[in-house]
């Protein structure tokens, strides 16, 4: 039986509650993990942690959440994505919104592609595949 | 008048030699201290290589062996390095006063006796999968050695070395993860300039190649992964590919004394040790302040301390881990104090070959610039081979290099923010 | 004529550095006098000059409290004459620092870049504490006349010179006060509750509760029932230590919660998070750091559990089974739980403190060489408020066990309020306790400019090192001993000055043993006259944690002018040699205080601190 977005929903908020000790009513789908939520860099790890326990699931190292993809000045120039560097980012962050992203490509902003929406939607995708 | 400070001793034990010599002439050749893991079964742990110290005797170096049964690493190496460091500073029993001699270390845990643990508390999980303290007793302590246990704590090497060499002047131990030997000697410079003492035993002691120290490092995916087959490529400072620093151990100890102390007894003086410079990002627990601004304040400290300006600083031995972050910011706060001429000074990391000592790097770093100034050559950074377009400094990329060196500086951050610098120059009268 | 031999002082820096002019006249009477026909301004009122220019600026780092005379004129060399018309300059320098018996300057004559003279000289403070001449109360040194001539009310108002400015940045000499103190003990969670507790003997020593302790040897402890971290604290920073809670063992929690304490005390207010100021809006962050004494964290039995459980292969525990199945176990940020440099890490992020910060493991020597060290960087000039700080958690299983083991802790589980029994000839040994106690030392200049209130002033401090073995005491308390004459010779106490002494006092027997033999030998004949107290039998061994909440509930409880009894100590070991004050309170004679704390195997450390009562 597969669960519903919202009951992915439910537990993602529980995990981010207690990860980033934030109010539940904060962890709303469009909520960015790092600037609205408060994240620092240890405490994706947690979230990955918490994550792989409470859906039973194995997250690998960079899957959720990518880091240094783009290190390669075939994706990057100037600070900002090349086309390439988006096709990329789509191809290792499918459950991520670029719409606007793709509009003004900063690598500085990418963090911002880190939102509840797209952990919902990985997690959908991990159980669906499982 | 400020007190001057020399070094008048050096004693060194790391993955590339027994001595200070020994390491230093390992690291100019550019060889790798890293491999796999022998001190403990590693070989299902998402990191399977370090730096290991091989080939150790403690016999060598200390009056009774027994005294140290029970004693982990850190102890032992800094018992070696104690011994070379006093040695070479001909401190014989009887040219110095233990009242006004004192000890600081930046100084690491000794080893937990891991199996003892994990079995008793598997012995003492309850039906709701909490460990009964009760329970855990009851088969610890009928496994548990007080002695191992009170090893643990990390003012043991300066308790033991006390103990070996009557030291009983002000003696601190410091832990501030990987900046504690260079705040270490930086607070011993201050404990002998305020006059508290005219000689202090100061460094660093470490090892946390045990499987906790392993794990936890792990866990926080701040250890490279990579290159398991090839360990040496695995620490990559200031290339585009790091991927995590490569954990060492090991012990650097250094004789501090003050001038007049040391030319009353005819010490030979290695350097003079001028500047220090401390802060705290203040930011957050691991992550460093995007715009260098810890690391930057400290460094300008350590040359305002010293009297020199940036345009004096020949060589810069970095903090340097081959973290993603920590190249990328160091270089920034590199900037921010050289100004344009942030180009022209080089600055290597010695990690790229030795591993990371954590608590015994920055001691261990400054016994480097002092070889340097001694030889008038710098050690390289190695495995630099795919320059990062963030970390564009002259690093001395993979070949050690002929140079003049009179003044350098030397830099330690670490986790939960402390930023250390010092700065260390030739010896004039 | 007045005796007065400069003009003005053009230059002047507090404790430092001074800087006068005096011009010559053929109007003056004395040019005549010395060679007859040839007027000239003689060597010694030269001399007198220099010692007014020096006298002046010893005199002002105590506000002119202190009558400064001349002790002696070290060294005198003379270069030229000096003839009328000339402007001659003396420029005084404190050497090292102006301590509470004295103060030595150099000091240089010039006359428009020329060399004149150099001349050294040392000063004294004729205080009567400190002479056996019997004075008045009124400074004839510094008399109304002498500053309301020379103005020296104002001297702090002149420019430093360039020089001057360059150096300022690290000013030799600076005077430490205590403005804050932030407290967590078993007896309650303030310095005010550990103190009242002292005064009236009530042991918060209790059963184990936290655990079943049910087989180990000692089952009784000193336990802090509950605290919050967030006490008072702006909302911003309380959702920070709420999310924080899960990186932090409860040394950690308890180091926050005790510096947070401390921090509200000094008064210093607080700004608005909402108008996004920071969080201590008059201070300079920069100029903010901290010192913790803390100790190596043994890991909760819990976070060990299901890694633990999943690492057996074959029903053993193996390794190759830990790196597989136990580390995907763990919770990734479990080191950091645990280290020891967190508890400054997450104070110095809470308060944005930018300025130096260590973490001492010197075990229960840890919080006063803490505060060793603050007072130092304070008066090296790199900081203006510094938390010197202690936490430690005795009271775990793992730790526990090890103390056991080592035969430091009581087995006498029967009575528990009376089971820490310090320097009692019937004592069986040290109670796990657990506390925090932070200490907000602050510049004097500082605290007085904010017109802070001022728990007393730092005027010494002392380390020294046992040399007997890791698990040994100095059987002659050498260590103790060393650090205790340090802290008297810096703060320029005689030992039978002191008013009280607050001891270690652990009630391991070879410990406390250690400690009087060391007390003895550095205090002389007068360790027999100064009341010692100690305060374990309230809260046990607090590890770290003990000195400076020794120090802190100090200050409080001998304001009344009373030295409390030893809780517990009702048959003193009177072959100790010193005046263990026990059933009823003794009168404080002065108010300069001696605390005292030290580790087994380990570190000493005192410190001398007078009350502003």
């Amino acid at each position: 039986m597969a669960l519903t977005y919202d009951e992915i929903m439910e537990k993602v908020r529980e995990a981010l509650v207690d990860a980033l000790g934030v109010d539940e009513d904060q962890v709303v789908p469009t909520a960015r993990i790092g600037a609205d939520l408060g994240a620092e860099s240890i405490d994706y790890l947690d979230i990955v942690f918490r994550l792989e326990k409470a859906f039973n699931i194995k997250i690998p190292r960079g899957d959720l959440f990518p880091d240094n993809i783009l290190s390669s000045e075939e994706f990057v120039q100037g600070g900002k994505l090349t086309e390439k560097g988006l096709q990329e980012l789509t191809t290792r962050m499918p459950y991520a919104d670029l719409t606007s992203f793709s509009q003004n490509p900063n690598v500085q902003d990418i963090a911002d592609l880190f939102t509840v929406d797209m952990i919902v939607k990985y997690v959908q995708a991990k159980l669906g595949s499982a | 008048m400020k007190r001057r400070i020399v070094i008048t001793g050096m004693g060194s034990v790391t993955p590339l030699g027994l001595s200070v010599e020994e390491t230093w002439r390992n690291l100019l050749a550019g060889k790798s201290g890293i491999r796999p893991i022998e001190i403990f079964e590693a070989s299902t742990f998402p990191t399977t290589f370090a730096a290991q110290v091989r080939e150790f005797d403690l016999g060598r170096y200390v009056r009774d062996v027994s005294v140290f049964e029970k004693a982990g690493r850190n102890v032992r190496f800094a018992m070696a390095a104690g011994r070379m460091a006093i040695d070479d500073a001909k401190l014989a029993p009887g040219t110095y006063d233990p009242e006004r001699t004192g000890i600081y270390l930046g100084s690491g845990e000794g080893v937990l006796d891991f199996f003892t643990l994990c079995e008793s508390i598997a012995h003492g999980i309850g039906p709701d999968g909490k460990v009964s303290a009760a329970k855990f007793a009851e088969m610890g302590y009928t496994r548990y050695n007080g002695m191992t246990e009170l090893e643990q704590e990390p003012n043991m090497p300066a308790n033991h070395l006390a103990a070996e060499y009557g030291i009983a002047g002000p003696t601190f131990s410091c832990l501030t993860a990987c900046a504690a030997s260079t705040q270490a000697l930086g607070e011993a410079l201050d404990l002998i300039r305020t006059d508290r003492a005219d000689t202090v035993l100061a460094g660093g002691t470490h090892s946390m190649i045990h499987p906790l120290g392993v794990t936890g490092f792990n866990l926080l995916t701040a250890i490279s992964v990579a290159h398991k087959d090839e360990p040496w490529r695995a620490s990559r400072p200031f290339d585009r590919d790091r991927a995590g620093f490569v954990l060492g151990e090991g012990s650097t100890l250094m004789v501090l004394e003050e001038l007049g102390h040391a030319q009353a007894r005819g010490a030979r003086i290695w350097a003079e040790l001028t500047g220090f410079g401390s802060s705290a990002d203040a930011y957050r627990m691991t992550d460093i302040h995007p715009e260098g601004r810890g690391p930057s304040v400290a460094m300008r400290m350590a040359l305002a301390d010293a009297g020199v300006g940036p345009e004096q600083i020949d060589y810069i031995s970095a903090h340097g881990t081959g973290t993603l972050e920590n190249d990328k910011v160091e270089t920034l706060s590199v900037k921010l104090v050289f100004g344009p001429r942030a180009y022209q000074v080089p600055i290597s990391s010695v990690k790229s070959t030795l591993g990371h000592l954590i608590a015994a790097a920055g001691a261990t770093e400054l016994m480097t610039c002092v070889m340097a100034i001694r030889d008038q050559v710098l050690p390289p950074t190695m495995n630099l081979e795919n320059p990062d377009p963030e970390c564009d400094l002259d690093y001395v990329p993979n070949a050690a290099r002929k140079a003049k060196v009179e003044v350098c500086l030397s830099n330690s951050f670490g986790f939960g923010g402390q930023n250390d610098a010092l700065v260390v120059r030739r010896f004039v009268p | 004529m007045r005796w007065i031999w400069i003009d003005k002082f053009i230059e002047f820096e507090s404790g430092r550095r001074a800087v006068s002019i005096k011009n010559v006249t053929l109007a003056e009477e004395h040019v005549h006098d010395h060679f007859p026909g040839y007027p000239m301004h003689p060597a010694t009122l030269m001399i007198e000059g220099m010692a007014q220019t020096g006298g002046v600026l010893v005199g002002e780092a105590f506000d002119f409290r202190e009558k400064v005379v001349l002790a002696k004129v070290t060294r005198a060399r003379f270069y030229c004459h000096v003839l009328p018309g000339d402007q001659i300059r003396f420029e005084a320098n404190v050497m090292g620092e102006v301590r509470p018996e004295g103060a030595s300057i150099e000091g240089k004559i010039t006359r428009n870049g020329e060399l004149v003279a150099e001349i050294s000289m040392m000063y004294a403070h004729l205080d009567q504490s400190r002479a056996p001449l019997e004075l008045g109360d009124e400074n004839f040194v510094f008399n109304e006349d002498f500053i309301r001539m020379l103005r020296m009310r104002q001297l702090n108002q002149l420019k430093p010179s360039a020089q001057a400015a360059r150096d300022v940045k690290v000013p030799l000499r600076r005077r430490i006060v205590i403005t804050g103190l932030g407290v967590l003990t078993p007896a309650g969670n303030s310095a005010s509750a550990l103190a009242e507790a002292v005064r009236t003997g009530r042991s918060a020593v209790t059963a184990v509760s936290r655990f079943d302790a049910g087989p180990f040897p000692s089952r009784v402890a000193g336990e802090i029932r509950e605290f919050d971290a967030t006490a008072g604290i702006r909302k911003d920073q309380a959702r920070y230590v709420k999310k924080m809670a899960k990186v932090m063992a409860v040394d950690i929690q308890l180091a926050v919660a005790a510096a947070n304490l401390a921090i509200l005390d000094t008064g210093l207010p607080l700004g608005d998070a909402k108008a996004n100021e920071p969080v201590l809006p008059t201070i300079d962050h920069a100029r903010l750091g901290m010192v913790f004494g803390t100790s190596f964290i043994p890991t909760e039995l819990d976070d060990l559990a299901e890694p633990a459980r999943a690492s057996f292969v074959d029903g053993k525990f193996s390794l190759k089974g830990w790196g597989s199945g136990g580390i995907p176990k763990m919770f990734p940020l479990w080191l950091l739980k645990y280290l020891p440099n967190m508890h400054a890490c997450h104070t110095g992020i809470l308060w944005d403190a930018q300025g130096p910060s260590n973490s001492l493991t010197t075990n229960e020597a840890g919080g006063l060489l803490a505060l060793d060290e603050c007072a130092r960087i304070i008066k090296r000039g790199w900081a203006d408020w510094m938390l010197a700080g202690g936490a430690e958690s005795r009271i775990s299983p793992v730790l526990m066990m090890r103390y056991n083991l080592v035969g430091r802790l009581t087995t006498c589980n029967d009575d528990p309020p009376t089971a820490c029994r310090p320097f009692d000839v019937t004592r069986t040994g040290q109670v796990a306790g657990e506390g925090a106690a932070v200490i907000v030392l602050e510049a004097r200049e500082a605290a007085e400019k904010r017109g802070a209130r001022i728990y007393g002033e730092v005027l010494g401090t002392g380390a020294g090192q046992t040399t007997a073995g890791i698990n040994a005491v100095d059987a002659d308390g050498r260590a103790v001993a060393v650090a205790v004459r340090q802290a008297l010779a810096m703060a320029g106490v005689q030992p039978a000055a002191l008013g009280a002494i607050v001891a270690h006092g652990t009630a391991f027997t070879p410990q406390d043993r250690s400690e009087s033999a060391g007390l003895v030998a550095a205090l002389g004949p007068a360790a027999r006259k100064v009341p010692v107290t100690a305060t374990k039998g309230v809260t046990g061994n607090m590890g770290a944690a003990s000195g400076l909440a020794d120090l802190a509930a100090a200050l409080l409880f001998l304001k009344d002018g009373q030295v409390p009894p030893i809780v517990n100590c009702t048959h003193p070991d009177t072959e100790a040699g010193l005046n263990f004050v026990s059933g009823k309170p003794v009168a404080l004679t002065s108010d300069l205080v001696l605390v005292t704390a030290n580790a087994i195997g380990g570190q000493a450390a005192a410190v001398v601190v007078k009350l502003n009562r």
